[in-house]
């Protein structure tokens, strides 16, 4: 063979087990005790650790979505109001807010959140929904039966 | 442990704590005021004769000229090398690189991968925490206790008749029993005995 430049001299042996096993404690950096020194006990460790990362891609979205709610309900209890009454007259209204909005609004901008809780108590009222005083005159409903 | 920094980084998916993670950030405020492009030069690495540079070689015959011509702060060097495979060099502004192969890639590949390193600033690919950033995050201002409450409150004498009242809340289930009963007009069996 004839070697026309020294990259040619360069044999592929095989894959490099130690920048390969390098990689994988590159992963296990932060965790306790041998799993992150180890490459037999780390190699378990980080393949736990990526599927966990995976399954929780979903799981995450779950969360905010719950912390989402929490928020918005703490921001309607003020007004005595919850986040079902509000939704139903958000979606009777037109009002596409998602929940990341509206949780947002009730941090930041609360003027913007109180004008939402009025909007929900005034069409309540429209509707005899949720009242004290009983549904407007000519509606008849279960419980005066 | 220095060994590990001097790895090539892993694909940008593998997100890990010791890669780190940031907010996003604008570095310098760059295109606030002026947009100053960060990328100082780049090197593309080929082979004139091996089938992987095929692609590297078409790009460089019809599409490079455009780029530099598109972007006369970058300084584009062509490096032809025997025996290697192809690759792309970039160097920022901060100090930052990042080497791309482009081995056995599509010309169309590398012009994608041209306009994606125009664009990057020199700092490494962490993990972006969220998706947005602002330093004003409230407009009519955060949300307080007292936002909404009444200001007589402050300055209220306690003990206070208005405000010690009781909330009207409805009638209880105890009170609408009581009036069932009465509705019911049932008298009972002693009260009876007692009137007769």
């Amino acid at each position: 063979m004839v070697i026309t430049s020294p990259t040619l001299f360069a044999r592929s042996r095989g894959p490099d087990r130690f920048w390969k096993r390098r990689r994988i404690l590159a992963l296990s950096a932060h965790f306790y005790g041998r799993k992150q020194n180890c490459f037999r006990v780390a190699i378990r460790s980080v393949h736990r650790a990526l599927s966990f990362s995976t399954k929780a891609r979903a799981l995450k979205k779950r969360d905010m979505r719950i912390l989402w709610n929490t928020r918005i309900n703490a921001g309607c209890e003020e007004f005595g109001l919850n986040f079902d009454r509000m939704k139903i007259v958000l979606d009777d209204t037109g009002v596409a807010l998602d929940r990341k909005v509206l949780q947002n609004l009730a941090i930041w901008e609360p003027r913007s959140f109180r004008a939402l809780a009025m909007l929900t108590r005034a069409k309540e009222a429209e509707q005899g929904l949720n009242s004290l005083q009983g549904p407007p005159p000519g509606v008849v409903t279960r419980g005066m039966l | 442990m220095c060994l590990l920094w001097n790895l090539p980084k892993m694909s940008s998916r593998t997100w890990s704590l010791f890669w780190g993670s940031r907010f996003v950030k604008t570095p310098l405020q760059n295109g606030i005021g002026r947009y100053v492009q960060q990328l100082q030069r780049i090197t593309l690495k080929f082979c004139k004769t091996h089938g992987g540079s095929q692609g590297m070689r078409d790009y460089i015959e019809k599409e490079l000229i455009h780029f530099a011509k598109e972007n006369p702060g970058v300084v584009v060097y062509v490096k032809p090398r025997r025996h290697r495979s192809p690759c792309l060099k970039a160097e920022y502004l901060n100090g930052g690189e990042e080497y791309i192969s482009m081995h056995r890639l599509p010309a169309d590949d590398i012009v994608r991968w041209m306009a994606y390193l125009r664009g990057r600033s020199g700092y490494p690919t962490d993990r972006i925490r969220k998706d947005q950033h602002t330093d004003h995050p409230s407009i009519q201002g955060p949300w307080t206790p007292w936002l909404h409450r009444d200001p007589q409150t402050n300055v209220a004498q306690y003990p206070n008749e208005d405000l010690s009242c009781v909330e009207v809340m409805g009638r209880s289930a105890t009170e609408e029993l009581r009036e069932m009963f009465k509705k019911q007009k049932l008298v009972s069996s002693y009260k009876r005995s007692v009137e007769s």
